[in-house]
């Protein structure tokens, strides 16, 4: 064993149905690739069922579960304050634990989860931020949504960025964001996506010729409904729809086929030829669409979809959802236009990849020498 | 207000920015108003600032402050949104620096406090289907995430029948999207195929319409929906017949109530009177009595088309509280800023409608608009002899008797929600009873 690491997340780790959950999943096994052991601290903010648990029991060496409680008052009249969704219960129950066992680092998931670092000193405090909360409801505002879930004010994000060693960005353009806010030390590392198309057979039988496969949240919805209703004015797209998204009850007047929540999103990806990621505001990685190119689709997109990922081809830096249908519109069309995006996509994702690894390399390292 | 500049609406850009310190602003009491919040100054302040009214950060308006304020005025702050938030939820109250309240929050327990703040909001993106024996339907309302306007189906182009608010979900770019119904009835299949309008109340604006010419239908699902509404449009009719049984059981018995006490009060005279006049005069006494009795058996109520309606009665369809019984044993029902209700014969020429009004929320004698259908009506109240209990006659603006399948009420005043503070609805007038008159003959 190369080390022992505490993650301490407001999610569940399985089923990996939810981006931070496939994450934290995702970052855990990477440890666990590299020699570590690994804890898990799972604070019951989204519930959560029994079968829930038993499987975390099996992916982590220990799992302590803490039943959620009520969100404090917002802090601030129009955002919330950095530790109002976290109890100072958690705070002691991670002080209580980190004391009891030795660890080499301790990864709190989330900035407005930062305060369980006030709680204990000693192994290596590592934030993983997994976007961006400073002015988040500023950008939804801007975007025509209205801001939901967790959004604070740059000055009280910088405090949680602060309380951390390591700070953790989910990709380069954020790292150097935030590097530029914090005194403590800040990298980017990505998320692990496995390269399901070299084991996974392709079907010749498709559902739809486009796909898009995403969670119930509100920049998901924004972004799927403008599609919608740019298709309905460029032209017909054959596309079919898959996860969450499928429950928020949104009215697709262009969408053919809705595949509802996948067990396994690798049937989805098999039945359709391209996937689309339409974005045009938000933070974070994309993850929808490095998996996309993880299961060897071609996949069209935002210039946002691909934030972080230096794309080269034009259907990868869409500035508009009107150009991201026009894309489509030429897929469909020419073999040609077809050829490129697949093999780019394919390069894409190999080059993402490798650097994936690399990150999680370093971060390795770092907690082996800190541990030192 | 004096020297107060309130400048713009909910979505003016201010260019300028604010100049003051907005830790020097403090509002002691929030309260509802009609389209803003009314904040009570709790110090003397000089201002220049933009005040923002948030919930769950989300923006509900804002207005620019420029001024002097003296404790004890008060500034209103325009609200034009309301997002679909769970209740009770907190109003929070501050600048665009965001970071402190400058008031004190308020928090709203029920849709009807938001509906009085910013309105029922309209529906937008109407969609329409049939499914299982329903007309299913899902609407935008972009204004109000928890408001539920008033909706009526048309159907055939003359019977209005309730729609059922299903349920509702946020919607990322605002507002919610509503989910409603209304049942379909073997009866809507009428030779000239079905045709149903949704139609918004108090205006009559028709937000779609769906329609099947005949032939269009196959029989199959033609003879289903005729199957489900067959059994459950049965259910709802014998309830229907029940309730109307019911009424009908209470008015003959407090008839037969009232007789029974005439009797009584005239046999105890007889006794009386009997019992006091020599005996040589006593049988014509008897024959005094049973004249009286006879008068007043008379004066019992003869049968007419009038219908009166309970509170409890299914024609109370929209924008009332649940019934209630007062002390003295009457069940009465509150209504809310606006309520409708089902004319019980639709075919027949209405003369008047006559509300009953036992209490108000606020001062004074009811103030109520209406109108029968989408067509205007003259309303008269007449107080009793100690104020209460009102009657609110409503009659066409027109002479002679119109038609109307509902009659839509509308509160004309202000609500003084803080007159009780412990109550989380919203009331405007109790109503005991509802009277159609209406003139068979045309």
């Amino acid at each position: 064993m190369r080390g022992r690491v505490l993650m301490v997340a407001p999610v569940f780790t399985h089923p990996p149905i939810q981006g931070n959950a496939a994450r934290i999943l995702a970052f855990g096994r990477q440890l666990k690739q590299r020699g570590f052991e690994i804890d898990l601290m799972h604070f019951k903010l989204d519930g959560g069922s029994g079968e829930t648990a038993s499987a975390m029991r099996a992916e982590w060496s220990r799992v302590v579960q803490i039943e959620a409680m009520p969100h404090a008052r917002m802090a601030h009249p129009a955002h919330w304050g950095l530790d109002d969704w976290c109890p100072e219960s958690v705070v002691e129950t991670v002080g209580d634990l980190v004391r009891a066992s030795y660890y080499d680092a301790v990864v709190v998931n989330y900035v407005w989860m930062s305060r369980v670092f006030e709680g204990f000193d000693g192994p290596l405090k590592i934030l993983d931020t997994h976007d961006v909360f400073g002015d988040r409801h500023r950008l939804s505002r801007e975007a025509d949504i209205d801001p939901n879930w967790f959004f604070t004010s740059i000055a009280e994000e910088d405090r949680g960025f602060d309380r951390a060693d390591v700070v953790i960005a989910i990709q380069e353009t954020e790292a150097r964001q935030i590097a530029a806010r914090t005194r403590a030390r800040t990298i980017a590392v990505a998320h692990p996506v496995p390269p399901v198309l070299l084991t996974r057979a392709d079907s010749d039988h498709k559902a739809a010729v486009f796909g898009y496969i995403g969670s119930a949240n509100p920049w998901n919805e924004k972004s799927l409904l403008d599609f919608d209703a740019a298709v309905l004015r460029k032209g017909p797209v054959d596309w079919a729809v898959a996860g969450t998204i499928c429950r928020s009850g949104l009215s697709l007047a262009s969408a053919r086929y809705s595949f509802g929540i996948v067990d396994d999103p690798r049937e989805f990806y098999r039945h359709v030829a391209c996937c689309f990621n339409p974005m045009s505001s938000g933070t974070g990685l994309k993850i929808k669409t490095v998996e996309a190119m993880a299961h060897g689709r071609a996949i069209i997109g935002t210039q946002v979809a691909f934030e972080g990922l230096d794309p080269r081809h034009d259907f990868h830096r869409a500035g508009t959802v009107d150009e991201v249908v026009d894309a489509a519109h030429a897929f469909v069309a020419s073999e040609a236009a077809r050829a490129s995006v697949i093999e780019e996509s394919r390069r894409l994702y190999l080059i993402y990849i490798d650097g994936v690894r690399r990150q999680y390399e370093q971060l390795a390292d770092d907690i082996e020498k800190a541990a030192a | 207000m004096k020297d107060i500049k309130r400048i713009g609406s909910p979505v003016l850009a201010v260019t300028t920015p604010p100049r003051s310190d907005p830790a020097a602003i403090r509002f002691d009491a929030t309260r509802l108003g009609p389209g803003a919040l009314l904040l009570t100054a709790g110090d003397d302040f000089d201002a220049d600032t933009e005040l923002v009214a948030w919930v769950e950060g989300i923006e509900l308006g804002r207005v620019r402050l420029l001024g002097s304020l003296r404790v004890g005025e008060t500034f209103s702050l325009p609200c034009g949104y309301f997002p679909h938030v769970a209740l009770p939820c907190e109003v929070r109250i501050g600048t665009t620096d965001e970071t402190f309240d400058v008031a004190a929050g308020l928090t709203l327990h029920s849709a009807d406090e938001v509906e009085l703040l910013v309105g029922p909001g309209r529906l937008e993106d109407v969609r329409l289907r049939v499914v299982n024996g329903y007309l299913e339907g899902s609407a935008d309302n972009l204004s109000n995430g928890l408001g539920r306007p008033a909706l009526l189906c048309r159907v055939n182009g003359r019977l209005y029948r309730a729609v059922e608010h299903v349920g509702a979900r946020r919607r990322s770019a605002g507002g919610a999207r509503l989910t409603f119904r209304v049942k379909l009835e073997a009866t809507d299949f009428v030779e000239t195929g079905i045709g149903y309008e949704i139609v918004q109340m108090p205006a009559h604006d028709v937000l779609a319409a769906i329609a099947f010419a005949p032939g269009i239908l196959p029989e199959l699902s033609r003879g289903v929906v005729r199957l489900e509404a067959g059994l459950e449009g049965l259910g709802r009719r014998l309830d229907l017949e029940v309730g109307k049984l019911r009424e009908e059981a209470v008015r003959r018995e407090r008839e037969a109530d009232a007789t029974m006490e005439g009797v009584l009060e005239y046999v105890l005279a007889l006794a009386h009177d009997t019992l006091m006049k020599p005996a040589d005069q006593r049988g014509a006494a008897g024959a005094g009595i049973y004249r009286r009795i006879v008068e007043r058996a008379g004066r019992l109520p003869e049968p007419t088309a009038d219908r009166h309606i309970r509170p409890s009665s299914p024609y109370f369809i929209d924008g009332w509280h649940e019934v209630e019984i007062d002390p003295r044993g009457y069940d009465f029902r509150w209504m809310g800023l606006r309520a409708s209700l089902l004319n019980p014969q639709p075919a027949m020429p209405v003369s008047s409608l006559t509300l009953t009004v036992s209490a108000t929320a606020g001062e004074g004698p009811p103030q109520i608009t209406a109108t029968f259908d989408a067509d205007p009506v003259r309303v008269r109240v007449v107080a009793s002899a100690n104020g209460t209990p009102y009657t609110v006659e409503i009659e066409p603006a027109r002479p002679g008797p119109a038609t109307a399948h509902v009659v839509y009420l509308g509160c004309g005043q202000i609500v003084p929600l803080e007159k009780h503070p412990e109550e989380r609805r919203v009331l405007t007038q109790a109503v005991m009873g509802v009277t159609w008159r209406y003139r068979p003959d045309g």
